[in-house]
């Protein structure tokens, strides 16, 4: 009894002390992500998407309270410095309670001739280094993944020597820490296959639990950073653009180490044993998308705090694949069984990425809608509303990057009624339109949003009951706009929901601007 | 369609120029043309002609020849119906000139003007065999739209007088005709009854055929209805010009009664009185210049609502 007393005393010292730890640093985030860099540069695809994952990392796992982050996708410098300006006042409060703060900084996206390039806008590197160095906060890390981003590396902060620095002492850390995703001279990729920056992806993946080296549930900084680096350069060796090498720059006083997520605590995600084979798991959403690559090594167990849901397992031999699904329940930590997985060969790698590809590439979709031409003279009795099945044939990126040339097909009919001061005759109407369409998407991760222009060829025609009234038909050329967004159902699937605004000349009894809407949503498929 | 005018409508749709015939307005004047099965009635009729009583026969035949002559005068319309207009402007649509396949030298327009407030449209079928130079109206109508869609008054008049003078070639029975008038009113209320009217006038007749006859019946919503058949000529031995009137009215079953008489000219006075069953067999027959057809008693007659009577047209 006497032993059991104790050892529950220390777990219990343990744990309070862990908690304590907690408390004591007060953490604030500031995240950026932007596709867009202004002129002379070429869209990112995931920019946007890595920001957002690593959000949700830092408020699952990373002790950052959801009102102490701040995500800005797509935003401009304005907005990068509101909310700098916005986590400054926060930690001053919290500073005046007492507490020990950190603020971490994260941006992806496009940097060039000394600035970050949040779309049209500028935030120049020294003034985002100046705001951060003189934040009211304890601790401050900076993490920027851009192209040539280890530009950003201040003056007198020291190279980190090696990655295998043991934390120690969190509370104890004070100063700046700067991790970047490549060196002064490097571009930073991303890749269609994981759906993200090589750096980002990594320092995720490193996050999640898979950079967890010691092996206490606790991932610090530099183990994530030791991880990304070590993965990054390695996927990055042989692609065209050259190997890329994350920096890591520290200017802390005291001796501490920074625990950046605590994938123990909540008990959740995907556990790989021990006896688990080593080798590199790819863990893949419902998207397509690869929500973690671990490389596990033998004989050490992983915890992977993925997020509820279900998963597809990878692990890649010489000769075959192994792969599996499991589910994650909430709150619950499955362990990741050899059991799960069977042999598969290379062409079922569910890794193909439910990414955008920048290859042209055709699409085909298929769907339903509903059409009604705004207030007529004569209201339904001209053209009445009909419902339309739409089929549509898309080729992306043929013209240019993110521009999509469309051509679809749509039919339909109705029953409706002549209702005129001098005649009430019952029609069957219908409709075949054939257009094409030029539209630029914003490719994300799960949405693409897509605006475009229209051009539809209409085919309008009507019979009336009985052999009083001959047949009509009219045709015409209609341009329009067209917008809507696609929801990524899986790496080749998608959920197009869509609107249209179209002119229409009638001119039969006499001109008449009129115009109509569509309200279409649709299956497309990606070949 | 030409191959030269199909492709112009399709250059005409490439280069977004609408083009059809779509039109509400179009519908407008083409209801404003009424139609032979607008005008036709369709009356119960015997299974035994046979056994049918002398005047419902007399009504059948004459409403049967109301249908053959608005079929007549109204097909023609019908037929340019099933065509789009050729031209439109704001306030006509015309149709033609089409040539006459089967008169050739002749062409054929149609022209449905509509007035201001868009509830009266008139119309004209003309014919030309100068190639357009000179048209002879043949069909002259209009129709006032006042009861709302397809509901109002409408009268045509077909000159056959007109078309004879100007040398079309006519048969000789049609050349027979001078001129048809067809006034008509369909209110299609619940209990408002359908009216048509018909005034045939003939040229040239002889002893035994009339010189003019006149038609005018009601039919009520449940096919219960009344008519007025008049024929004025030397119908009866004798010097004189008689009028002779039948007057007809039945149930929606078929039963009815009707009455012939010769209101003026030779005979002038006589009445023959008859009724009959939903079999059309008659129940009641008073025929004063044959009594042996006489049969029943007029209380086998039957009973037969009060309509508002007809006048001749």
């Amino acid at each position: 009894m006497r032993l059991g007393a104790a050892l529950a005393a220390l777990l219990g010292a343990l744990v309070a002390g862990r908690a304590a730890q907690a408390q004591t640093l007060h953490r604030f985030a500031v995240i950026v992500g932007n596709d867009q860099g202004g002129a002379d540069t070429r869209p990112l695809l995931y920019a946007g998407a890595d920001a957002a994952k690593v959000y949700d990392i830092l408020t699952r796992l990373g002790g950052v309270q959801p009102q102490d982050a701040k995500l800005v996708v797509d935003g401009g410098s304005s907005d990068v410095l509101a909310a700098l300006a916005r986590a400054g006042q926060q930690a001053t409060e919290a500073a005046r309670h007492g507490e020990h703060t950190a603020l971490l900084f994260y941006y992806s996206g496009h940097a060039k001739d000394g600035a970050l390039r949040l779309g049209e806008t500028r935030l120049p590197i020294d003034t985002l280094r100046g705001l951060v160095a003189s934040a009211p906060v304890d601790v401050r890390i900076v993490i920027l993944d851009a192209c040539r981003s280890g530009t950003v590396r201040s003056k007198g902060a020291r190279k980190a020597p090696a990655f295998a620095v043991e934390s120690e002492s969190p509370r104890d850390a004070k100063g700046l820490v700067i991790l970047t995703s490549s060196a002064s001279d490097e571009d930073s990729q991303e890749s269609d296959a994981i759906g993200g920056s090589y750096f980002s992806h990594h320092l995720a993946s490193g996050l999640l639990g898979g950079a967890d080296r010691s092996g206490d549930g606790r991932v610090t900084l530099f183990e994530a950073y030791a991880y990304a680096y070590d993965r990054t350069v390695a996927d990055t060796a042989d692609s065209a653009a050259g190997p890329q090498h994350p920096t890591f720059s520290y200017d802390l006083a005291g001796n501490g180490d920074l625990v950046l997520t605590d994938v123990a605590t909540r008990h959740e995600g995907v556990y790989i044993p021990r006896q688990a084979p080593g080798g590199v798991y790819f863990l893949v959403d419902r998207q397509g998308f690869v929500a973690a690559e671990i490389n596990k090594g033998d004989g050490v167990d992983r915890r992977v705090a993925l997020a509820p849901g279900r998963y597809r397992v990878k692990r890649r031999l010489a000769d075959r694949l192994r792969v599996g699904e499991l589910d994650v329940p909430r709150g619950e930590l499955v362990t990741l069984d050899e059991d799960h997985l069977h042999d598969a060969p290379f062409s079922a790698d569910p890794v193909k990425g439910g990414r955008v590809d920048l290859s042209s590439r055709w699409s085909m979709g298929a769907g339903i809608g509903y059409q009604a031409v705004f207030e007529a003279p004569d209201g339904a009795s001209l053209f009445p509303p009909t419902g339309l099945v739409d089929v549509d044939v898309a080729l992306r990126n043929f013209l240019r990057h993110d521009w999509v040339l469309g051509f679809d097909l749509a039919g339909g009919s109705t029953n409706a009624v002549a209702a005129l001061p001098a005649v009430n005759a019952p029609f069957h109407f219908t409709e075949l339109s054939l257009a094409a369409s030029l539209s630029v998407e914003w490719p994300h991760r799960i949405f693409t949003p897509f605006v475009g222009g229209r051009l539809a060829l209409l085919l309008m025609n009507r019979t009336f009951d009985g052999d009083q009234f001959p047949s009509q038909f009219f045709s015409t050329l209609s341009p329009g706009v067209t917008g809507g967004v696609a929801v990524r159902l899986s790496s080749s699937t998608s959920l197009v929901v869509r609107g249209r605004l179209h002119y229409l000349l009638y001119n039969i009894d006499g001109n008449r601007s009129l115009g109509y809407w569509e309200l279409a949503t649709m299956v497309a498929y990606d070949f | 369609m030409t191959s030269r005018t199909l492709a112009s409508v399709l250059l005409a749709c490439v280069l977004g120029v609408g083009c059809g015939n779509y039109s509400n307005e179009d519908l407008e004047f083409m209801a404003a043309l009424p139609t032979t099965t607008q005008l036709a009635v369709e009356l119960p009729s015997a299974v035994n002609t046979a056994t049918e009583a002398e005047l419902a026969g007399k009504t059948h035949d004459a409403i049967a020849m109301v249908n053959q002559a608005a079929k007549n005068v109204l097909g023609l319309i019908d037929t340019v119906r099933t065509y789009t207009p050729t031209s439109r402007t704001d306030d006509s649509r015309t149709w033609g000139p089409f040539p006459d396949q089967s008169n050739p030298g002749w062409d054929w327009e149609l022209i449905v003007t509509r007035d201001p407030t868009g509830t009266m449209f008139m119309y004209t079928l003309q014919a030309s065999s100068d190639g357009g130079t000179t048209w002879i109206p043949f069909l002259t109508g209009g129709f006032d739209a006042a009861g709302g869609a397809r509901q109002g008054n409408g009268q045509v008049t077909a000159n056959f007088a007109a078309l004879e003078a100007a040398k079309f070639p006519l048969d000789a029975k049609t050349a027979a005709l001078a001129d048809i008038t067809i006034s008509y009113q369909n209110f299609d209320t619940p209990g408002s009854p359908t009216e048509v009217s018909m005034t045939i006038d003939s040229t040239g007749a002889v002893q035994g055929t009339p010189a003019s006859l006149s038609v005018v019946y009601e039919i009520l919503a449940d096919q219960s209805g009344e008519m007025l058949f008049t024929l004025t000529g030397n119908l009866v031995p004798g010097p004189m010009t008689e009028i002779v009137q039948v007057t007809s009215q039945w149930l929606s079953t078929g039963a009815g009664q009707a009455t012939l008489t010769v209101a003026s000219g030779d005979g002038a006075g006589l009445s023959q009185t008859e009724c009959w069953d939903s079999a059309f067999n008659p129940t009641y027959n008073a025929k004063p210049w044959s009594a042996l057809e006489d049969v029943g008693s007029a209380t086998d007659c039957p009973a037969l609502p009060t309509l508002t009577p007809l006048t001749t047209p």
